[in-house]
C-alpha cells in the first residue's frame, strides 16, 4: 500500500492523521444551541435536595457487588449481635418490673428450685384450674416451658439447650396480655384446657403407638361397620379405637345395627342361612 | 452570542502558558460561582473543541460525542459551586468528560456505530501521509482518504475501552503518561503497558497501510 518507500508510515503518523478529523463549522452552531437549551433547563430544574445527599454513595454505584457483599456481612454481624444481646438480656423482667408485679408466684409448684440463678417470668392464674408457668433459665441458656395442665396428666415439655428469642417474646407477650386482659386470657386458657383434656390420653402414650398400619386400620374400619361392639382391632389400639368408633357412630347407625341382628330388650335371636 | 477566544492547542502539562490559562479560568469560575451564568459561556467556547475531540476519538461517533460533551459541560455547570480549585478547571472538566465517556462506552459495549467527521486533508500532516500511501488524485484520492479513515476508526473500535482510551489520550490528545495515569486512576506502568499493547493491536489491524 505504501507507494513511497522513502516516507515511512507509522501508527503515530496514522494517529496524527486521525487527529485531523474535525467537525464542520456549522456543527458548532447546533452544538452551542443545544448546549444553551440544556443549560437553561439545568438552571430551571435545579438538582433536588437529595442529590447532594446521594453524592457520598457514588462509590456504591461504582462497585455495587463489593458494597452489596459488605452490606450482607454487616447485616449478618448486626443480626447476630442483636440476637446475642437479646439472649443476654433474656427479657430480664424480674420481680421488680411491671410484668412481675402482676404475677403471683406459684407456691405449690416444685419449679422454684432454679430460682437463685434464674431470672424468671412467672405467669400464674390461681383462679383457673389450668395454670401456666413459663420460666427462663438464662444463666444456663435454656428455656423451659411448663404447663400445669400437662404436668397433671403426665405431659411435660422441656426445651433444653434452646436459646430462642421467639420463645421469650411469646412468653413476654403472654405475660403482658395476662396483665392487661386477665379475663380474656383466662377464658382462652380454660377453652384450651378442655381441648387438651380431650386429647390427654393420646399425649400419655408413646408417639409410635399412634401409628397404625394400613391393614389394621382397614380391619378396624370393617369391624366398626359390621359390629360396633367389636371394633377393637388390636390390643395396641386400646380404648382410643373404641372411643373413636363410638364417637363416629350415629344413632341411626346404631339402630340399624341392632335391627339387623334382631337385638331386643329381653331376647336375642339370630338367623343363620347356609 | 459567545465571545471568541483563541485557544492554543495545549495539553494538561503544567507549562507557564498553561498555568496562566488556569489562572484565567479560576477567575471566570469565581464569576460563575458568584452568579454570573454568562461567564460560563467563555469556558465552553474555550474548551468545547478539545472536550468534543477526545470524546469523538474514543467513540468514533459524532452524535454521541456531541451529546457527551454537552453533558460534561452541563455537569460542570451544575457542580461549579463544588469546584474548589484544587486542580485547574480544564483538568476538572476533562475528567468529567472522560468518565462520562467511559461510562457510556461500558453501557454500549456491543453497540458500535461509526459516524465520522470529515478529515481535513489539506493539513500538512494529512497531505504527507496520503501522498506516502497513494498517488491518486481528485475523487479517487478522496475515496482513499475516506477508506483509510474508516479502517482506522474500525481498528480503534476493536481495541478494548482501556486501550482505546490510553492511545487516544497519548497519541491524539498529547497527554503524558503521568497525566493519563491520573485521569484513569492507574499507575504509570499500567499506562505504558496498555499503550504498548494498544499500538501492537492497532498495528496488526492497519498492517496494510504501515510500511
Amino acid at each position: 500500500m505504501n507507494k513511497d518507500p522513502q516516507k515511512k508510515v507509522t501508527i503515530e503518523g496514522l494517529m496524527r492523521f486521525k487527529r485531523n478529523e474535525q467537525p464542520a463549522p456549522e456543527f458548532w452552531r447546533s452544538f452551542d444551541r443545544e448546549l444553551r437549551a440544556k443549560q437553561l433547563a439545568a438552571i430551571v430544574e435545579r438538582p433536588s435536595w437529595w442529590t447532594s445527599l446521594l453524592a457520598p454513595f457514588a462509590y456504591v454505584r461504582k462497585h455495587p457487588a463489593l458494597c452489596g457483599a459488605a452490606a450482607a456481612v454487616l447485616l449478618s454481624f448486626a443480626s447476630y449481635h442483636y440476637i446475642h444481646s437479646l439472649s443476654n438480656q433474656g427479657l430480664s423482667l424480674n420481680s421488680s418490673q411491671s410484668v412481675a408485679d402482676v404475677a403471683v408466684p406459684l407456691a405449690d409448684t416444685d419449679e422454684q428450685t432454679n430460682k437463685d440463678d434464674t431470672q424468671a417470668v412467672e405467669v400464674s392464674r390461681p383462679k383457673v384450674s389450668t395454670v401456666a408457668q413459663v420460666s427462663y433459665k438464662t444463666s444456663h441458656g435454656a428455656v423451659e416451658v411448663q404447663d400445669k395442665r400437662f404436668q397433671s396428666s403426665g405431659f411435660r415439655t422441656e426445651f433444653s439447650d434452646i436459646d430462642s428469642p421467639s420463645a421469650r417474646l411469646i412468653a413476654a407477650n403472654l405475660a403482658a396480655a395476662q396483665a392487661s386482659h386477665p379475663e380474656m386470657i383466662s377464658h382462652l386458657l380454660a377453652l384450651d384446657s378442655r381441648i387438651v383434656s380431650a386429647t390427654t390420653a393420646d399425649y400419655s402414650r408413646e408417639p409410635l403407638e399412634h401409628v397404625v398400619s394400613p391393614s389394621e386400620e382397614r380391619r378396624a374400619r370393617l369391624l366398626a361397620t359390621s359390629l360396633p361392639s367389636a371394633t377393637r382391632a388390636d390390643s395396641r389400639m386400646g380404648s382410643s379405637g373404641i372411643e373413636r368408633t363410638i364417637s363416629n357412630l350415629s344413632t341411626d347407625r346404631l339402630y340399624q345395627s341392632i335391627h339387623r341382628y334382631d337385638v331386643g330388650s329381653d331376647k336375642i335371636s339370630m338367623t343363620v342361612k347356609f | 452570542m459567545l465571545d471568541v477566544i483563541k485557544v492554543p492547542s495545549k495539553t494538561l502539562v503544567a507549562s507557564p502558558e498553561r498555568l496562566q490559562e488556569a489562572d484565567q479560568d479560576s477567575i471566570i469560575v469565581k464569576q460563575v460561582q458568584a452568579g454570573d451564568v454568562a461567564a460560563f459561556d467563555r469556558l465552553i467556547l474555550k474548551y468545547r473543541e478539545r472536550i468534543y475531540g477526545v470524546i469523538y476519538h474514543m467513540t468514533s461517533n459524532r452524535e454521541d460525542a456531541s451529546d457527551l460533551a454537552q453533558d460534561a459541560f452541563i455537569k460542570a455547570f451544575q457542580a461549579i459551586n463544588r469546584f474548589n480549585g484544587q486542580s485547574s478547571f480544564f483538568t476538572w472538566i476533562y475528567r468529567i468528560a472522560i468518565n462520562s465517556t467511559l461510562s457510556h462506552l461500558r453501557k454500549n459495549k456491543f453497540k458500535t456505530f461509526l459516524s465520522l467527521d470529515t478529515v481535513n486533508s489539506e493539513e500538512p500532516v494529512s497531505q504527507e501521509l496520503i501522498s506516502a500511501l497513494t498517488d491518486k488524485t481528485g475523487a479517487d484520492r478522496d475515496a482513499f482518504v475516506h477508506e483509510l479513515q474508516e479502517k482506522l476508526n474500525e481498528g480503534m473500535q476493536k481495541l478494548s475501552i482501556k486501550h482505546r482510551t490510553v492511545i487516544t489520550l497519548y497519541e491524539i490528545d498529547g497527554l503524558s503518561h503521568q497525566e493519563i495515569a491520573d485521569v484513569m486512576d492507574c499507575s504509570v506502568g499500567t499506562v505504558r503497558s496498555r499503550l504498548h499493547y494498544a499500538k501492537q493491536l492497532l498495528q496488526a489491524e492497519m498492517k496494510a497501510y504501515i510500511s
